[in-house]
């Protein structure tokens, strides 16, 4: 029953990724400008002659829905165009780009469910006391600040005045491959990056414990004299895990897309930056593709997760 | 070319993008730096509104010059102070009596970063290429009285002209020289999306090509075969910054050597003795653009009442702490006559010709100034207009948004007013963009839709005019139409400021629109 | 209380006195406190002209960035604007679009979630599907295309932050339901043909509080600082309209970090104090209306 599931959820993915790009492209044509407008600084724009031709080099001279038409029909075949500010291929780019995101994303991922689940259990168990209210607030002051902001403090603190970690970059320019260098450079935008997650994958599990904590099979189990860690661990938690998978399947796609503010200020060359770029620069064929990308992660992600629920939890049938 | 072309040897599928995106490693990084006696200098040169980082293309793009300089050169380019146009690859040039022929003699010995000769052809095929629309260039429309390039020697360029042109020099400062021998053999339209640009570009600059590793930094490395000699560094680094504070941080932390800076952030770093700041007029006039197809804007009054009711002294000095005040379009005090208005601040006169203007019944719904200004200093100096602009009953919201959002709003009818910024300079004669009748969209961006003939004819005469005496009087006359008329309001020019390690020598660097048009000296640059 | 829990509780939640529900909430002193603290910031932001006679934006360049005073509580920014002032009134812009946003988006998502979960099968697969594109989108396409169509402000922000977050709640809500309704107290009702709309409202909704409170929470503080992230892009908030986010912002340069931390602390401060009320708040909620918690 799962595989036909499955079978279907896979099918329906191609109709919603074009169905994705359509609405996408109907909503770039809204948006005031094109490619030709960021071509230079507003206070010494380009000339028409020069706008005449680049807009052909683009492809932008085509009516949009043509311009639709032809990108699905290159996109289809692998071809995803060409960025408007170099003409770089855009898949050449996002190439570039995802590996540096996937590792910012794995490490502040792995630290913020690692950390989120421990804590958030901790919370739980002893609710109401110091550890909790100390993690609650600090949870909340972590995810009170703009990101962009935190990031630059953190900048600040620890490669200017403590000068524990290098200010920014994916590695040291210039320098032979050193893993050592990596990690360096890697530690600070993946912990502040993980501080929004962590804290809600935290708080996520706090409550989802406490709910289950609440129902009568583990009120029974503890009634029956099993440990209240034992209960914890082989029952409650199983079941709260479900909100907490969720939450998880909705950070992977958005981390994917864009760290933008954590990779802007940690100039990780990412995603994210490339997204913004994209966006500002109203390089149509590079947000499509990013787009594309991170679609085709939601897509997946969401099933995995659906998958999961069904693993947790057998009572969960999809096919009725 | 259609789309069908696009299709490039490294494009992935789309199965392979996702392929990649469960398996793709690290992708590591390779260096190639030997550790030299010269070192490595890096640096963020893409920093900041001159900076145009990613895009390498010399002929199309109208940014990035500071970096694009270290490995291509022009013709000529101004000093560091941008007082006098001088030579780099060419050694000098006459000029004939008519003004119709400008002979180039250039550098002997100059060598491609690939170790062929630099000659007269190389000029030739550059400015054929710059002057052809389908390159897409940014600068043809600088070399529209250019009717022939020969070449009677490898060594000598002559440029023949319909009509004597006092800008033709500072338009090649703008143009770099590229190498007929490696792009010679590839079509215009091609070389605008070609990859060779951030790939292996040959250039006749200090340094020479060696990576891009892409959204992260440019290397290059010491050109041995420079005119001038080898560079004193073995490399030079562009690390790329979206922040300006990250980057100032990695100057301060040791990591790179030199960047711009806000001028807020520099205003912190006076205090710091390991860095050196260096500060200069940013050539960029900020001003109040008019909708002068708007009925309350085309009333001169009301244009004058809006100066009298700014107080542009005080915010220059205390919002943003650097700059002038400014009187007309131009910023170079040669082409500022004496004697015009300076528009002291007075409420009591802004209100005076307000009534004159009968403004009580004319004022309509909120004036709406549209801006892509968005850091904190412009931000408050437009609260600071806005202020006082309703102190004269004139209402005022402010609305910032992105570059592009803002290209589209103020090309078309219906904005009320703008706060940009408009080159002014070097030479006054790239002023006119703003300004002409026939530069009114879409033709040109001309957008407040300018049309004064004694403005027209200023920057005519001015162009042609060879004797540099009489073409600055042509020029004061413009600036005292600007000033009396206000078509539009000039408010002021800022400073940009850049900051470089001490351990740093013989630096050169200035700000500039677009960055770069001047002698940086690089082969000198060394550290201790 | 073990066996029949099921009918007790459908029979305890179906007379529910909301007073006990209220007695609960009044005994948690957290809840309380959290309430007293929100309701403090949405009075003061309101009441900012009893507060302060200084106007958020009215500006004195002679008194530029000076520390706190009698005079200006929390000192004055870079042009001389009251900090404390800019402070109360960008309560009004940042509790607008932290609250209204996040409830928008609870509401659309939990009705969804509620709905697809429910019901499985086809309902199910073509909700989430809408889930899927909505989450597959650039939340930033669609705010710079709605800017651009009714222009932007405070109504737009909150309308799209409220628009295109609505799809984590959606799937929070919907997996609580995947299981609640394979439970047997909701079997059981509906086996004694208690219509669906009262299934789900009072029996199976109270059952999903505890992820609706989390996201509430957590949703409030991104939404508040979302704005924030709007305006820089030029399509949020107007200058030099103040909120929290925005005070933030501004002080993006290391000069004013070190050396002027009034002109940001305090919105920060607020940042934190209205989520961690929310906070607090939704968790006395949660115990208050859990059906199992009786009396």
């Amino acid at each position: 029953m799962m595989i036909r599931y499955i079978t279907r959820r896979l099918i329906i993915t191609v109709p919603t990724l074009i169905l994705v790009t359509m609405l996408l492209y109907v909503l770039l044509q809204f948006i005031p400008g094109d490619p030709l407008d960021a071509y230079a600084p507003p206070d010494a724009p380009i000339s028409i002659a020069q706008r005449i031709v680049l807009r052909h080099s683009l492809g932008l001279d085509h009516p949009p829905v043509v311009r639709y038409f032809f990108w699905l029909r290159d996109t289809l075949q692998g071809n995803l165009g060409l960025r408007a500010s170099n003409f770089q291929p855009v898949s050449d780019a996002i190439a570039n780009a995802i590996g540096p995101t996937l590792i910012l994303m794995g490490t502040s991922l792995t630290i913020a469910i690692v950390l989120g689940l421990v804590l958030g259990i901790i919370s739980a168990a002893r609710r109401g006391s110091f550890f909790d209210v100390f993690f609650t607030v600090s949870a909340y002051l972590g995810i009170s600040m703009p990101p962009f902001w935190i990031g630059l403090v953190g900048l600040y603190v620890f490669a200017l005045v403590l000068h524990w970690f290098p200010a920014g970059g994916f590695d040291t320019p210039g320098q032979p491959f050193a893993l050592w260098d990596h990690l360096h450079h890697l530690i600070l935008p993946a912990a502040f990056l993980s501080v929004f997650n962590l804290a809600a994958i935290m708080r996520y599990t706090r409550s989802a414990l406490l709910e289950e904590i609440g129902q009568d099979y583990i009120r029974t189990a503890r009634a029956k004299g099993v440990s209240k860690r034992i209960v914890l661990s082989r029952h409650a938690l199983r079941n709260a895990l479900l909100p907490v998978v969720t939450v998880i399947g909705a950070i992977i796609p958005s981390l994917l897309g864009g760290a933008v503010f954590i990779e802007s200020v940690f100039s990780w060359p990412g995603m994210g930056q490339l997204y913004l770029a994209g966006v500002q620069a109203r390089d149509y064929a590079l947000v499509m593709g990013i787009t594309l990308v991170t679609a085709a992660a939601v897509l997946l992600t969401n099933l995995l997760t659906d998958i999961a629920y069904a693993v947790i939890d057998p009572r969960i049938r999809y096919d009725d | 070319m259609t789309w069908r072309g696009w299709r490039t040897r490294t494009s992935v599928t789309l199965t392979f993008l996702i392929f990649a995106f469960i398996i793709a490693p690290g992708l590591p990084v390779s260096g190639s730096v030997a550790a030299g006696a010269g070192g490595t200098l890096t640096g963020g040169f893409d920093v900041g509104p001159s900076g145009s980082p990613g895009v390498f293309n010399p002929i199309t793009d109208g940014a990035g010059y500071t970096w694009l300089m270290e490995y291509f050169s022009p013709l000529v380019t101004y000093n560091v102070s941008f007082t006098k146009i001088q030579g780099e690859l060419a050694s000098s040039w006459d000029i004939s009596s008519n003004g119709l022929t400008v002979t180039f003699h250039l550098r002997s010995g100059v060598k491609w970063s690939d170790g062929k000769p630099f000659t007269s052809a190389d000029v030739k095929y550059t400015l054929n290429l710059v002057m052809n629309p389908a390159s897409a260039s940014a600068y043809a429309s600088r070399f529209a009285d250019v009717t022939s390039i020969t070449t009677p020697n490898p060594l000598t360029a002559v440029i023949t002209l319909k009509q004597p042109d006092a800008a033709l020099l500072d338009a090649l400062s703008f143009v770099v020289m590229v190498p007929q021998h490696q792009l010679g053999s590839i079509a215009p339209k091609d070389l605008v999306k070609s990859s060779i640009w951030y790939t292996n570009p040959i250039g006749t600059g200090p340094f020479a090509w060696d990576k891009y590793v892409t959204n992260q930094y440019v290397e290059l490395k010491a050109n041995p075969n420079y005119w001038r000699g080898r560079p004193k560094l073995d490399f030079l680094i562009n690390r790329y910054f979206t922040s300006p504070s990250a980057a100032l941080i990695a100057l301060r932390a040791g990591e790179i050597q030199f960047t711009y800076v806000t001028a807020t952030d520099a205003a912190a770093l006076r205090s710091d003795t390991s860095v050196q700041i260096i500060h200069a007029p940013s050539q960029i006039l900020n001003y109040l653009g008019f909708n002068l197809r708007d009925p309350r804007f085309s009333d001169i009054r009301v244009r004058q009442a809006i100066m009298y009711a700014i107080d542009r002294p005080t915010i220059v000095s205390k919002v943003l702490k650097t700059g002038q005040v400014a009187a007309c379009s131009f910023s170079n005090p040669a082409y500022i006559p004496s004697g015009v208005n300076s528009y002291a601040f007075s409420v009591a006169k802004a209100k005076a010709l307000l009534q004159q203007a009968n403004w009580s019944h004319i004022h309509g719904a909120p004036i709406q100034i549209v801006t892509y200004y968005n850091d904190t200093s412009n931000l408050n100096a437009l609260a600071v207009i806005q202020q006082e602009l309703a102190q004269v009953g004139i209402s005022v919201t402010i609305r910032s948004t992105d570059n592009v959002t803002y290209g589209q709003i103020s090309n078309g009818p219906n904005w009320h007013m703008l706060y940009a910024g408009a080159l002014t300079g070097p030479d006054p004669d790239a002023v006119g963009i703003y300004l002409l009748a026939k530069d009114t969209p879409p033709n040109g961006i001309n957008l407040d839709h300018v049309n004064i003939p004694a403005v027209d004819q200023g920057f005519a005469l001015g162009r042609s005019e060879t004797d540099p005496v009489k073409r600055a009087l042509d020029y004061q006359s413009v600036c005292r139409t600007i000033n009396a008329q206000v078509p539009i309001g000039p408010m002021w020019v800022q400073e940009r400021v850049g900051a470089v390690s001490s351990s740093v020598k013989n630096f050169v660097w200035t700000p500039a629109p677009g960055g770069g048009r001047y002698y940086q000296d690089a082969q000198n640059w060394s550290l201790s | 209380m073990q066996e029949g829990m099921d009918t007790a509780e459908i029979a305890g939640t179906v007379r529910s006195p909301s007073r006990r529900a209220l007695g609960r909430f009044l005994r948690n002193r957290f809840a309380v406190a959290g309430f007293a603290v929100f309701v403090l910031l949405v009075l003061v932001s309101l009441g900012a002209p009893l507060l302060t006679h200084y106007s958020a934006n009215a500006l004195d360049m002679l008194n530029s960035s000076q520390g706190p005073t009698s005079q200006h509580l929390f000192g004055t920014d870079q042009i001389g604007r009251d900090t404390f002032a800019r402070t109360l009134y960008a309560g009004r812009v940042s509790l607008a679009v932290g609250v209204v946003a996040t409830l928008i988006s609870l509401f659309i998502g939990t009705l969804l979630g509620a709905l697809a979960g429910f019901f499985g099968g086809i309902i199910d697969l073509l909700v989430m599907r809408f889930v899927d594109v909505v989450m597959a989108f650039p939340a930033i396409i669609v705010l710079l295309t709605l800017a651009t169509i009714v222009g932007p402000g405070l109504a737009t922000t909150i309308v799209v932050i409220g628009l295109v977050y609505w799809p984590v709640p959606c799937r929070l809500v919907r997996s609580k339901f995947l299981v609640l309704r394979q439970r047997e107290f909701i079997r059981a009702a509906e086996a004694v043909g208690v219509p669906m709309w009262r299934i789900i409202l009072v029996h199976a909704l109270p059952n999903v509080v505890d992820v609706v409170v989390v996201y509430g929470s957590l949703g409030v503080a991104n939404a508040i600082l979302l704005e924030a992230g709007l305006s820089f892009l030029g399509e949020g908030i107007q200058p030099p309209t103040p909120s929290w986010g925005n005070l933030i912002n501004a002080a993006q340069d290391i000069s004013t970090l070190q050396e002027y931390p009034w002109q940001w602390a305090p919105a920060g401060i607020a940042i934190v104090l209205t989520v961690l009320a929310i906070n607090f708040i939704g968790d006395g909620l949660r115990d208050a209306l859990d059906p199992r918690i009786q009396g």
